[in-house]
């Protein structure tokens, strides 16, 4: 790791932190990041409490001016901290840190409450559903650009399928022929580097980079990503932390592909039945998740206001706390609903929509605000369905693997 | 549309932003980190200092002066007068609560070093003095030995006769209080209803103790989001006038403004990339990372100069980086508020902040007064006079 010893002490990182704002007895990111990194280089092996307090947002690195890697010398201090710990958490993470075993069997996540309990899985924490495709795909293109890969995270792939079709039926509008990968369920390292198992981690990082190699078909031009946490890791963390050299063709997230790619006919009729139906229409949420805002903050808001939506507000939020597995963990289910619930105030009116860069953040925030969240691929799509319905184009179903 | 991309989020990067994007303009924020906003108390220098060091009581009278007009473009009082009051008309519409009144004179506020130093504004929340001397009764708060800061100056002003007018009070430790915490983490702790209690409750047994009749000086720890209100409760319930001091950072007066800068802007579609800028021309900015290019008709440098990084333009036009003292790979032709080229390019760009024009604000106190001159000039520049006085003069004018 570069840069551990660059820290100025300016305490930036710590105005950044979203946990250090709700959890009075969180040390904050200076404190377990590279302070604590000075004193292990002076030989100090002792970990601190509340270490495993930390989200693993890297709102803290985002924010610092030196470029300390303060989350991932906290992921550090948290692989130490496991040892400490009690064997049923173990098991517990054990599981939570494996999206790709869940997202196989998706009937998994609705564990009864007193295994959960006994698990010390979140009762409170909404568990997602399994969401079945049900998206009907809309035409097939009029001319075709090229092929993408669309990247198929653990969540879409257990519980979000109807995302999936959604956003494979707007690629095809739009004139991209789609490869889904990979194709068998593995999990990009995420979840296990946030809770400290580095080299569990890079292990799934591995799996993850050769599957997606071997199938991806040659003449893939992007890998177009719809969840903001995997795009981050597979982008930057798996060059950065785990020495993998870069996929070989771009990533981009799905919302940028969408402002990029789609051609002009799509914005037009999305504009032009947004207009038909003024009246009455949603209003729209926006939330750049804390792994999103590595790329920035606003694209989801230029999103929405490109198709047409004449109220767009984003939700004056960092970071939600369902933060990967965050939220499921008994230990910070207070913290991760008072950091969702920092937005209630916001939504004052009853009509809405969520645009959410993030599956699983989504079904948090859907709980704990009370407004449908989904990711804008979804809403995109229910909007160009209305929007081609109106005009009698045809839906006819083109799905491909 | 203009479409220009800023580079920096301190206060004279989104005082760019939200100056270009109220006249009309498509901005882009790109940053490599947070800005300075958590390092600053929210105060606004005018001029402190004459060039000997001597203190500056009338910064007006002394920027009136022609030969303290040291730019090429220097103002008159009708301008400074004009763009001051743009400035907190900002500041209400990201809702704090200012009155527009400009100050006649440069006030005191004690420094989280413990030292008076003056000012020319600050957001309401900060305590005030109106002279170094001062006969003012004032009741400090000690909260969880958070006092330590402006102990310096209480004790120099207990040795002398005025001792009497300053007293300090304490209130006891709530239950959540760690030994670790920050004024922020305070803040966090007041924006809790538990918190916002707990200071209520304590604030009253404490008034018993309270022999003055001034006002009671909290230290930066009445919250982030709920500040206002909760100030008002206090004030309500202890029947004073109250206020803040600052703190050492991270720091709460900053990051309140820095959190509801950002909201507003957001809502008004301003986008904000997270990328280290490499390379600036005449079409745009280039990230580094292979992060791509952003294009844009012009471009504003406000990066700034405390922490890693900033840069500084002296009055020779040479572009400094004031964490390296690095110079040579910035050239170009640079005049007053100027072009700059970055990484060898001639290029276009205007740069903005504390440290443009060979002003040196830690000596002279005039930081404040540096970046709105910058940012006016160089929203003037790329919007053109006549958009920018027509919206200068409804800003004057319209209500609050
Ligand atoms: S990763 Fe997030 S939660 Fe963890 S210390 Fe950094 S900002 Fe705080
Ligand atoms: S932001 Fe970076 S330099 Fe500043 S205290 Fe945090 S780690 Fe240190």
């Amino acid at each position: 790791m570069n840069g551990t010893d660059a820290c100025l002490k300016c305490t930036i990182c710590v105005s950044a932190c979203p946990v250090y704002r709700k959890d009075t007895e969180f040390p904050g990111p200076k404190a377990l990041g590279p302070e604590w990194e000075r004193r292990r280089a002076a030989g100090d092996l002792i970990v601190m409490d509340h270490v495993e307090d930390c989200t693993f947002c890297q709102l803290c690195e985002l924010a610092c001016p030196v470029g300390v890697p303060i989350a991932h010398l906290i992921a550090e201090q948290k692989d130490r901290a496991r040892l400490r710990q009690p064997a049923a958490i173990r098991l517990r993470d054990a599981i939570l840190t494996h999206p790709e075993w869940v997202a196989r069997a998706p009937r998994l996540s609705t564990t009864p409450r007193f295994v959960s309990r006994m698990m010390r899985l979140s009762t409170t924490s909404r568990r997602p559903q399994p969401r079945f495709s049900t998206a009907v795909v809309s035409p097939s293109a009029r001319e075709i650009h090229g092929r993408v890969g669309l990247f198929v995270d653990c969540f879409d792939r257990g519980f979000d399928q109807e995302t999936l079709s959604a956003s494979t039926a707007l690629l095809t509008a739009w004139g991209f022929a789609v490869s889904m990968v990979p194709k068998s369920s593995l999990c990009c390292g995420a979840a296990a580097y946030a809770s400290g198992r580095v080299d569990q981690a890079k292990r799934q990082a591995e799996a993850m980079r050769a599957a997606i190699i071997r199938d991806l078909p040659n003449e893939v031009t992007a890998l177009i990503t719809l969840n903001a946490t995997c795009d981050g890791t597979m982008d930057q963390e798996w060059a950065k932390y785990f020495g993998l050299e870069p996929l070989p063709i771009p990533m981009m997230p799905f919302h940028e592909f969408a402002v990029s790619h789609a051609p002009k006919f799509f914005w037009d009729g999305l504009r032009s039945n947004e207009e038909l139906k003024r009246e009455g229409r949603p209003r729209v949420w926006t939330h750049t998740t804390c792994r999103g805002q590595r790329r920035g903050d606003g694209g989801l808001f230029a999103l929405a206001r490109r198709a047409g939506v004449s109220e767009v507000i984003p939700l004056d939020l960092e970071c939600c706390g369902a933060a990967g597995s965050y939220a499921f963990k008994t230990e910070h289910e207070t913290t991760a609903h008072r950091m969702g619930s920092a937005a209630k105030d916001q939504i004052n009116h009853l009509m809405g929509e969520l645009w959410v860069d993030s599956g699983t953040c989504a079904v948090h925030l859907d709980q704990i605000l009370g407004i449908p969240a989904r990711h804008p691929a979804y809403w995109l799509y229910q909007r160009w369905h209305q929007a081609s319905a109106l005009k009698g184009i045809p839906d006819k179903p083109s799905i491909e693997g | 549309m203009r479409h220009v991309v800023i580079v920096g989020q301190g206060p004279s990067g989104l005082l760019a932003a939200d100056w270009l994007s109220a006249l009309g303009a498509a901005v882009t924020i790109v940053a490599a980190s947070e800005g300075s906003l958590a390092l600053w108390s929210g105060s606004f220098d005018f001029r402190n200092y004459d060039q000997d060091g001597s203190m500056v009581t009338d910064p007006w009278q002394w920027w009136a002066e022609p030969s303290h007009r040291t730019f090429a473009q220097a103002w008159e009082l009708s301008d400074w007068k004009r763009w001051w009051t743009a400035l907190l008309r900002s500041f209400q519409d990201i809702g704090l609560i200012v009155d527009l009144t400009l100050p006649r004179k440069n006030r005191w506020i004690v420094a989280p070093t413990g030292r008076l130093r003056p000012t020319f504004w600050c957001p309401p929340w900060q305590w005030t003095l109106s002279s170094s001397d001062p006969n003012e009764p004032v009741t400090l708060v000690d909260v969880g030995s958070l006092l330590d800061t402006p102990i310096n100056w209480l004790k120099a002003r207990t040795r002398d006769d005025s001792a009497w007018l300053t007293e300090a009070v304490a209130l006891r430790r709530p239950d959540a209080w760690r030994q670790h915490w920050s004024g922020l983490a305070w803040a966090a702790f007041l924006d809790q209803p538990t918190g916002a209690d707990w200071v209520i409750t304590e604030s009253i047994r404490a008034r018993e103790h309270m022999r003055l009749p001034g006002a009671l000086v909290f230290p930066q720890v009445l919250g982030v989001a709920t500040t206002e209100r909760l100030m008002q409760r206090i004030a309500d319930a202890v029947d004073r006038p109250v206020f803040e001091y600052a703190l050492m950072p991270p720091a709460v007066g900053g990051i309140r403004i820095r959190e509801r800068w950002h909201k507003s802007l957001k809502s008004r579609g301003v986008l904000f990339r997270h990328g280290h800028v490499v390379e600036v021309t005449d079409s745009g900015v280039r990230l580094g990372e292979s992060a791509g290019r952003i294009a844009a008709d012009e471009v504003v440098i406000a990066t700034g100069g405390i922490v890693g990084g900033g840069l500084a333009l002296n009055p020779e036009g040479i572009l400094t980086n004031t964490a390296t003292g690095e110079r040579d790979f910035f050239s170009g032709e640079l005049n007053a508020l100027t072009s700059v080229g970055v990484g060898n390019r001639l290029s276009h760009g205007y740069v903005v902040g504390r440290m443009v024009g060979g002003s040196d604000p830690d000596r002279h106190g005039d930081g404040g007064a540096m970046n709105v001159w910058s940012v006016a000039t160089a929203v003037q520049a790329i919007m053109g006079e006549r958009a920018v006085n027509s919206w200068l003069s409804t800003r004057e004018e319209g209500p609050g």
